[in-house]
């Protein structure tokens, strides 16, 4: 890696609603090119974690640097602006739109007139959307609306991309093709994926932090967090840190 | 292609040959109906031409932005009384006309700036609208006294300002539009914003729109600032709707509070429910059933009209959800898949 | 001196005015997050039956209960027949709302005309602070706290009102439990309804029937209860207060229309600051 610093870094970031800590006073530092994973329990306070870092929620205190900006407070269009892209949890698509209108509109924001569809062309034949271009994203399976939300995010070349759960629901030869997808795009862009599935991690994985209660319990590779014994407590539910 | 999705303001895709054709006959009998029609009848026509402008621009906020604003008919009225108080106090029409359209929609700019800016949520947002019309009626019927005057023209209240001028004719300035020169200029301008609100479909700007409409929040993770996209479209609805608060000044020469009324906001909605809201044609078509029935059913008596009217919402509400047009477009899209599949392979 | 308690009175006399009108609304929105154009229109009637009830010779206490009764029945069937297909779908809620309220206004036009009514009362004046005011608007006044403490004692101490509040907290887990979530929204209803039939009732002596006074309210009650937010009663109080003290000074200082513009103004950029309302972001509370 290049001497840049991270290109993001969150520091002492909290998220408080009403009495519940969602997250808490969390440091995480990301490094230009990584492949990072993040596990941990449900209600661990890792989409709340994604949701502060593309501005749709604003965080109760902490900041978030993005290449050295802090971006606490931006509107969520200018975080996307500045290059990061999610795939949200559940599919976030526009349902009532075609694919291919679903991919224009993501690449638009980028390039203008006939680039812009080339690029959604382009997104389309490397993820083998073409035969459902103009099927209306609304009627397609859950793992096609996936690859859809997939070619949107991937279309504006964001320089962080956020994956919220990105094999859930897929078939095993679809998670195969979304972790060989991953490394792919990773060549150009830093990736953060939240998963559950750890066969799908193991294929991906190099560094691994695990969440726990709104904090980070511990940042490995994967093969000494999956071999700690505090984390299997945490996942099998034995009581957590102080 | 279904009908349906030729109307609907959802198809990113240039319009048919079909639709040209349609657009085109359109025009042609317009132009020629003054030769074969009477006098009242253009009247009559002219109003309904007036009044779906009216109902487009709500359809185009509702359909294209999925913003439902009830106060198209404040900006109706603030264009008729902008155009009546400029122009009867400049003595011209040209630029009143124009100011016309151009004052509710810094009006709108404001007022929108706060509510979407703000981001109120869609149904707080729907009953401001809603509330502002309510007030602005209430303020204007109050200006009653000789004190409400603007430069030399009395706002007169209750009763409205009467003898608005007609619009003068450019080349001449001391003639004026004749009846047929109102029913071709409304029947124009219709025609040319339902085309051009068409082909905005087509335009970056539409499709962001309707991109917004589907799904905002993903339209801003990707990039899109939302609120400069949803004030634009609320002001652009809102210079149609003065347009149209405009030429019912110059059809009607005479400007009254019941512009901005309650029940004339309701009328407008229930057009554009009727036609079908995810249309463009469907409002238009809407008007003028609701036009037509309405006037027959007005030589009744107001209670009649407002009672049937809310049934008819309320009808439109609960069982015909999409509207007739699209109701019956779907209706003969069955027909026709129903007809193809009879048919031996 | 005496100009300080005319004006308190006006700002409590305004204030009590909004919450008469916004309750009914804010317990209906607060709860069910319905949106019901037709308020306006169940104040109107129930004004309707205490002016019908008082010609066939009831004493006004009694026709302030018959309004309350009949108006609150009359929202139940309303929930029953239109309501209840819309729960989720926001805007249609409004849409056949605001239908039903164009219906009423045409069937009340129709029965009895659209010339106002009015009822006479044997209240007499009283003087305050040097100027002559209607003891009735201080019945009003003091109806208008017993409304409030009313719902309050209702939500707080009966089984209905714990209910009720598990419900507006979590409507899934009280389902879970065994709350019967068409029953609670159907009483809730009602409720609302009730106390805008109330709310007319008591305003006929003052603004007499109208079939078009319901138009009047609704938007007072609408900004009222939206800026209020999602807590019924703390929302209510809150912006009524701060509505009823600009309505009730501008009002006296320049005219009513200029009352109204004000608040609407005050009301825009407060939500510009608090889109969710002043209660928006409270998490318990009634």
């Amino acid at each position: 890696m290049t001497g840049r610093g991270p290109i993001l870094e969150t520091r002492g970031l909290s998220k408080r609603f009403g009495g519940v800590t969602a997250v808490a006073a969390v440091d995480f530092r990301l490094d230009p090119g990584e492949l990072r994973c993040l596990i941990g329990p449900n209600g661990a306070g890792k989409s709340t974690f994604f949701k502060m870092l593309t501005g749709q929620l604003r965080p109760t205190s902490g900041a978030i640097l993005l290449d050295g900006h802090d971006i606490v407070g931006a509107q969520p269009h200018e975080i996307g602006r500045r290059g990061v892209g999610i795939k949200n949890q559940v599919p976030d698509v526009m349902n009532g739109l075609t694919v291919r209108e679903n991919l224009w509109l993501a690449a638009h924001t980028r390039q203008r007139g006939i680039v812009a569809k080339s690029a959604a062309g382009a997104v389309a034949d490397r993820l083998a959307l073409g035969p459902i271009l103009d099927r209306y994203v609304g009627e397609l399976a859950h793992g096609q609306r996936q690859w859809v939300e997939i070619g949107m995010v991937l279309v504006c070349e964001p320089k962080i991309i956020l994956l919220d759960e990105p094999a859930a629901g897929m078939s095993d030869e679809e998670s195969d093709r979304t972790a060989r997808l991953i490394r792919e795009v990773n060549e150009h862009a830093t990736i953060v994926v939240v998963e559950h599935d750890m066969q799908f991690i193991r294929q991906i994985a190099r560094k691994v932090t695990v969440f726990h209660q709104g904090r980070i319990l511990i940042e490995d590779s994967f093969d000494h967090v999956i071999a700690d014994p505090v984390v299997r407590d945490v996942y099998l539910g034995r009581g957590g840190v102080a | 292609m279904t009908v349906n999705q030729e109307f609907a303001s959802d198809a990113a895709i240039p319009p048919r040959w079909w639709w040209w054709l349609f657009v085109a006959a359109l025009a042609v009998t317009l132009m020629v109906m003054p030769s074969y029609v009477d006098m009242a009848l253009q009247l009559d026509l002219s109003i309904i031409f007036i009044l779906a402008l009216l109902a487009l621009s709500m359809s185009f906020l509702w359909g294209y932005a999925g913003v439902l604003s009830f106060g198209q008919t404040a900006f109706f009225g603030l264009g008729g009384y902008s155009y009546a108080v400029l122009s009867l106090n400049a003595g011209v029409t040209h630029w009143p006309f124009v100011a016309g359209i151009l004052l509710p929609m810094l009006f709108a700019l404001v007022l929108g700036y706060f509510m979407i800016y703000g981001r109120i949520s869609d149904i707080y947002l729907s009953v401001i609208t809603l509330v502002v019309t309510l007030i602005l009626e209430k303020t204007i019927r109050s200006t009653s006294g000789p004190e409400y005057v603007i430069g030399s023209v009395r706002l007169n209240g209750q009763n409205g300002i009467p003898g608005v001028p007609s619009l003068q004719l450019p080349w001449d300035s001391a003639a004026q539009l004749s009846i047929d020169g109102v029913f071709y200029l409304s029947a124009a301008l219709m025609l040319l914003v339902y085309v051009g609100l068409r082909l905005l479909l087509l335009a970056p700007f539409g499709r962001v729109l309707v991109g917004i409409r589907e799904n905002e929040r993903r339209m801003e993770l990707l990039g899109y600032d939302s609120r400069k996209f949803k004030l634009a479209a609320f002001v652009l609805a809102a210079g149609i709707a003065a347009l149209a608060g405009v030429l019912y000044a110059v059809w009607g020469n005479f400007v009254a509070p019941e512009m901005f009324n309650l029940n004339q906001a309701a009328q407008v909605v229930i057009w554009v429910i009727v036609g079908g809201r995810s249309t463009l044609i469907g409002p238009i078509v809407g008007t003028g059933l609701v036009q037509y029935f309405g006037n027959w059913l007005g030589t009744q008596g107001i209670g009649q009209v407002t009672l049937v009217l809310g049934l008819v919402l309320m009808l439109f509400v609960l069982v015909f959800r999409e509207g007739l047009l699209p109701t019956i477009g779907r209706f003969l899209g069955l027909l026709g898949r129903r007809f193809r599949a009879a048919r031996p392979a | 001196m005496e100009q300080i308690w005319t004006g308190l009175y006006l700002i409590v006399f305004s204030v009590a005015i909004l919450i008469l009108i916004s309750l009914g609304l804010a317990v209906i929105f607060g709860m069910m997050r319905v949106i019901n154009l037709a308020q306006g229109e169940f104040i109107m009637l129930g004004a309707y039956v205490c002016v019908l009830a008082s010609n066939a010779g009831l004493p006004l206490w009694a026709a302030y209960v018959a309004a309350a009764l009949l108006i609150g029945l009359f929202g139940v069937l309303v929930e029953r027949l239109i309501i209840r297909f819309l729960y989720g779908r926001i805007i249609d809620t409004l849409l056949a709302t605001w239908g039903l309220s164009l219906f009423l206004v045409g069937v009340v036009t129709t029965l009895f005309g659209p010339q106002g009514r009015s009822v006479s009362t044997s209240f007499g004046n009283i003087a305050l602070g040097g100027t002559n005011i209607s003891s009735y608007n201080l019945v009003l006044i003091a109806i208008a706290v017993a409304m409030l403490a009313a719902t309050w004692a209702l939500a707080r101490f009966t089984t209905f009102g714990l209910l009720v509040r598990g419900t507006m907290q979590d409507p899934t887990v009280a389902s879970v439990l065994g709350v019967n979530r068409g029953l609670m929204y159907m009483m809730t209803f009602g409720y609302g309804s009730a106390l805008a039939g109330l709310a007319g009732a008591v305003l006929v002596p003052i603004t007499g029937a109208a079939p078009t006074m319901g138009v009047f309210f609704v938007a007072k009650a609408f900004i009222t209860v939206i800026t209020g937010g999602h807590l019924p009663l703390l929302g209510t109080m809150g912006a009524a207060g701060l509505f009823g003290t600009i309505d009730g000074i501008v009002s006296y200082v320049r005219s009513s229309v200029a009352g109204e513009v004000s608040v609407l103004i005050v009301a825009i950029a407060l939500l510009r600051l608090l889109p969710l309302g002043i209660t928006g972001r409270l998490r318990s509370g009634l």
